[in-house]
């Protein structure tokens, strides 16, 4: 009888584990971006503002507010709407998405003078959206991206399973010695970090449920969205502009009270609807680094009056249980140590996806000769692991090169991302790996050290030292294992010799 | 933060601690003494402990939420240390208690 449980639990524990290679192999490289891209989204405000070195200045949420509704007022017409997020001890502009004369804008508005910032960049934001929409349109890039991180969930649960010994190999690691040192580091950051990367995949997984499983909402809503929107934030006041022209009233005392009135909270959020026109409608929402579950909760003036129209504060256990998901994910709520500790999950998984994917090969290869589809998968690993970051990279050195004037600036570092991580990939897939490695880890070392000299080096912001500091530690961290792998192989190859017994 | 950072760490050392591959390294001339047979049970204990110091913090849902960031934190610089420097997960056992002193008095 425990023989044949035994042969079930072996053959069951292998079909996991060859579950778990395949989820993992078929959109590994996805899944890398979509890690890589999110571990640096912890950071998204802080990379905004290394890239907008000239913002020195940091002016409180209001005054900031302030600011820059008085330029949209004086630079914009006909604008349905300005949709604003204050400046807060992390970021030190105000974020603002309008519209005028028909066409769409998203800018950084200094806090100070309320103008748009000379350095036109999407920042951090390119990492945020780039996680989940991985430059695709909509809904393709979430769909796929959705798709990803269900087959991740699949991969780790396979993974548990398949794991002989689970605990033995939390702290079990033997470097330099091909596959075992491969499969021991893939153990190490999977299996460390496992309560990190269940809970990262899963809350990602729902923030995207909306999308990925629709037929609740459709079920009771059919094609009427708008009901929707209403039943999900009954706190919101639509009006239709009337077309008599009305100057904005005052903002300030508007957001003044809505601070009293979050409790002392700041004001994280400002809408303003139909603005310049009797219809204007000012929501405000608090920041959202309160507690885990950011809790919906607006109020909404009369922006001709400054009255206040409707105060709304989100109850609802349901939406709440879904405001904490979406919370710990996005992990807005975190303080500088748990954002720290956040970056860590995130590295530790990236590298837990990278290493399955080199693992796949090496395994193959202490086997039997590669197929031609693994050599494959080895040049696009090559590719694909070194060239993502290398795209990275190149848009951080893009922001500090490309002329400040320029049209279009924003999209032309984005592009310039992704033509050198796709120029990487074909470099990856044209040389021999044994070139490839350490050809473009160097570049991407070099890259690093480029983006951090372009740099005011020695700013007087802590941000901006920090940022510096992190890229040089990396780049001597792949210098360092690109003269590594060069070293092992001047070195002369030992001869294995069969003993045999006497 | 102080105690549940040191209780997880001095239970990891100690579950790292009763493998046999692990014990030279991190106990060196301890490693006859009769405490190591009671390892593996000190190790789930204070494992189950760290995770009970949650509730001793204000706001628990943040506490777990640096508790399972503090695992691979701590577990990695054991890992690490034991690969290439020994003395540093050794080093780390004082530091732990010291924590673990300092957080039970703040």
């Amino acid at each position: 009888m425990s023989g044949t449980s035994a042969m079930i639990r072996d053959g069951a524990r292998q079909a996991m584990a060859w579950l778990h290679g395949w989820t993992g192999l078929l959109l590994g490289h996805i899944l890398f971006i979509m890690c890589l891209a999110g571990t640096l989204s912890v950071f998204r405000p802080e990379i905004s503002r290394w890239m907008r070195p000239e913002v020195s200045g940091q002016s409180d949420p209001i005054r900031a507010i302030n600011a820059a509704t008085n330029w949209l007022s004086a630079n914009t017409t006909g604008s349905a709407g300005w949709y604003l997020a204050a400046p807060d001890g992390r970021s030190n502009v105000v974020e603002a998405t309008y519209d005028s004369g028909g066409a769409y804008f998203s800018r950084a508005l200094d806090p100070l003078s309320g103008a748009p910032v000379a350095r036109d960049t999407l920042g951090g934001e390119f990492f945020y959206r780039l996680h989940f929409e991985l430059e695709l349109p909509y809904p393709w890039g979430r769909l796929l991206a959705s798709l990803a991180a269900m087959l991740m969930l699949v991969a780790i649960i396979t993974g548990i399973i398949a794991h002989k010994r689970f605990f033995k190999d939390i702290f079990t690691f033997r470097p330099a010695k091909g596959q075992r040192s491969w499969l021991d580091g893939h153990n190490a950051l999977g299996v460390l970090s496992l309560p990190f990367h269940i809970m990262i995949t899963f809350t990602g997984l729902l923030t995207l449920a909306s999308l990925n499983m629709p037929w609740g909402m459709t079920a009771g809503y059919g094609e009427n969205l708008m009901a929707l929107y209403s039943d999900l934030t009954p706190g919101a006041v639509t009006k239709a502009p009337t077309g008599t022209k009305a100057p904005l009233a005052p903002i300030g005392p508007m957001l003044a009270q809505a601070q009293r009135h979050f409790a002392g909270a700041p004001v994280g959020r400002v809408y303003i609807f139909n603005p310049g026109d009797t219809g204007a409608v000012v929501t405000v929402y608090p920041v959202e680094t309160a507690s885990i579950g950011y809790l919906p909760a607006e109020i909404s003036f009369d922006g001709a009056t400054g009255t206040v129209l409707k105060a709304w504060t989100e109850q609802r256990p349901a939406i709440r249980t879904y405001q904490t998901i979406y919370g710990l994910h996005m992990a807005h709520f975190a303080p500088l140590l748990t954002r720290w500790l956040y970056f860590l999950g995130g590295a530790m998984l990236t590298l837990a996806v990278a290493s399955g994917m080199v693992l796949w090969i090496v395994k193959r290869r202490e086997r039997a000769p590669l197929s031609i589809g693994n050599r494959m998968l080895e040049r696009l690993n090559v590719g694909g692991l070194v060239g993502v970051p290398i795209g990275m990279v190149a848009f951080l050195v893009a922001n500090r090169l490309l002329p400040l004037g320029m049209t279009a600036r924003a999209e032309a570092e984005v592009s310039v991302a992704l033509w050198s991580a796709g120029a990487a990939l074909l470099l990856g897939l044209a040389l021999t790996p044994k070139l490839g490695w350490p050809l473009l880890l160097g570049l991407l070392s070099l890259l690093c050290v480029l983006a951090a000299f372009l740099a005011p080096i020695w700013a007087s912001d802590v941000m901006l030292v920090t940022g510096n500091a992190m890229l040089m530690a990396t780049a001597v961290a792949l210098g360092l294992l690109v003269w590594k792998h060069i070293r092992r192989r001047s070195a002369p190859t030992p001869v294995r010799r069969r003993v045999v017994p006497a | 933060m102080m105690l549940t950072a040191g209780l997880l760490y001095l239970s990891l050392f100690a579950l790292a601690a009763r493998m046999q591959r692990h014990r030279p390294l991190l106990l060196t001339t301890w490693q006859k003494r009769p405490f190591v047979a009671h390892l593996e049970l000190a190790g789930w204990t204070l494992f189950g402990l760290s995770l009970l110091s949650l509730c001793l913090w204000q706001d628990s849902g943040m506490a777990l939420v640096a508790w399972i960031g503090l695992l691979p934190l701590l577990g990695g610089i054991l890992l690490l240390g034991m690969t290439y420097r020994p003395a540093i997960p050794r080093a780390g056992v004082p530091i732990a208690g010291l924590l673990l002193v300092a957080g039970l008095l703040v």
